[in-house]
């Protein structure tokens, strides 16, 4: 009787921690990974806005959250076909062979009051290295429809193309530099539970 | 004879002051008007992907410069069509109506190092309202065919009912963050054609 007891403790337990996990998805038209590179000079912008994933958030302890996310690197699109064009081709993406990129994120530390590094694997070209994520929680609050959450983050990190065998072009690595400044804005969506 | 030795330096000198002012011309390719919105919780980006603009350096003194640029509101892209046509329509900008957005620099005040305050006047819909530009200048550089760059970067904070473009909504901010980078062509004489 006694152990059944503290059996139901620990499923009561088991269930209340379930419940404070929230799935967020994200919400690709109010979400976006921006980058920016030098061109010799003056700063280009771009976004890949062709994302999903899920955030996988625990209230209690923000640090036992999750997040993996996939990019739709064939959408990307940028103020130029023929940009487009040469981005996505060999010289730099080569998405007919590598669609997609990924994040998974590996942990969650906070850092301050609503600060988290969260350390992920990041892989582009079937290539996978460690990025830490600068991360800033912006809130929860109810959606648009009735029972709906929302979440929202901001995340700033630097990447170096040539890690990822994007370099391209000798020339234009040198015009653009080997940096690239990137800022994630994510807006996710929950169902309240 | 003295007179005529002199003549060359004094050519020379007149050629220098007047090279001290320069036009250049901003290349919408290597340049990006940003702007950032507020959608409940998350900043959602675009682009005015298509802007001309003018640029005068005054290279003794940048508080002579001035700034005119021309934005296409219908050069719009947030990544998504649908909002595309909606920001488009008389619901915000009312773009058939009113193509364009113009910008012109009434002040140049130095601020630091290598920033300035510019003053000017922004018009959107019609609407012409004091807009100030904090204005990081990141040098002058050579491109390539022996063209004459420089770079600009600039941020600014608009209303965007100032403007009657939409109106206040819980879900969109009233503010619009603005990130304006520009790389400028100095306007060069014709090269003489070869024979």
């Amino acid at each position: 009787m006694k152990r059944l007891l503290s059996l139901l403790v620990v499923l009561g337990l088991v269930a209340s921690s379930q419940a404070a996990v929230e799935v967020y998805k994200i919400d690709a038209t109010h979400s976006s990974i921006n980058y920016s590179l030098r061109h010799i000079l003056s700063k280009y912008t771009s976004s890949f806005t062709k994302l999903s994933g899920d955030i996988t958030v625990d209230r209690d302890n923000l640090e036992n959250s999750s997040v993996t996310a996939t990019i739709d690197v064939a959408g990307l699109t940028t103020d130029s076909e023929g940009r487009d064009k040469h981005i996505k081709g060999p010289d730099f993406f080569d998405v007919t062979k590598f669609p997609t990129a990924t994040f998974k994120s590996k942990s969650w530390k906070k850092t301050g009051a609503d600060t988290y590094d969260i350390t992920g694997d990041l892989t582009i070209k079937d290539i996978t290295k460690e990025v830490v994520l600068k991360t800033t929680l912006l809130g929860f609050g109810p959606g648009m429809r009735p029972g709906t959450l929302l979440s929202g983050w901001e995340a700033t990190t630097t990447i170096k193309k040539s890690d990822f065998g994007l370099a391209g072009p000798a020339m234009l690595h040198k015009a653009l530099g080997d940096e690239v400044a990137i800022t994630i804005n994510i807006e996710a969506g929950a169902k309240q539970g | 004879m003295r007179l005529l030795r002199l003549l060359p330096v004094l050519a020379a000198l007149a050629v220098t002051a007047r090279a001290a002012v320069e036009t250049y011309q901003i290349d919408p390719a290597h340049s990006s008007v940003v702007f950032n919105v507020r959608h409940f919780l998350a900043k959602v980006p675009g682009t005015f992907a298509q802007f001309t603009g003018t640029l005068t350096v005054d290279r003794d003194d940048f508080t002579r410069n001035t700034i005119t640029a021309t934005v296409q509101i219908g050069g719009i892209d947030t990544k998504n069509e649908a909002r595309n046509k909606h920001l488009l329509s008389a619901d915000f900008f009312l773009a058939e109506k009113f193509p364009d957005a113009t910008y012109r620099s009434t002040a140049w005040k130095k601020s630091g190092a290598d920033t300035y305050t510019i003053t000017g006047e922004l018009t959107i819909k019609d609407q012409t309202r004091p807009l100030v530009l904090e204005v990081k200048f990141l040098g002058f550089a050579d491109g390539q065919r022996g063209a004459k760059l420089t770079g600009w970067e600039a941020v600014t904070t608009i209303d965007r009912t100032d403007f009657g473009v939409g109106k206040s909504e819980r879900s969109i901010a009233d503010e619009v963050e603005l990130s304006i980078n520009i790389e400028a062509k100095l306007q060069q004489p014709e090269a003489p054609k070869a024979p």
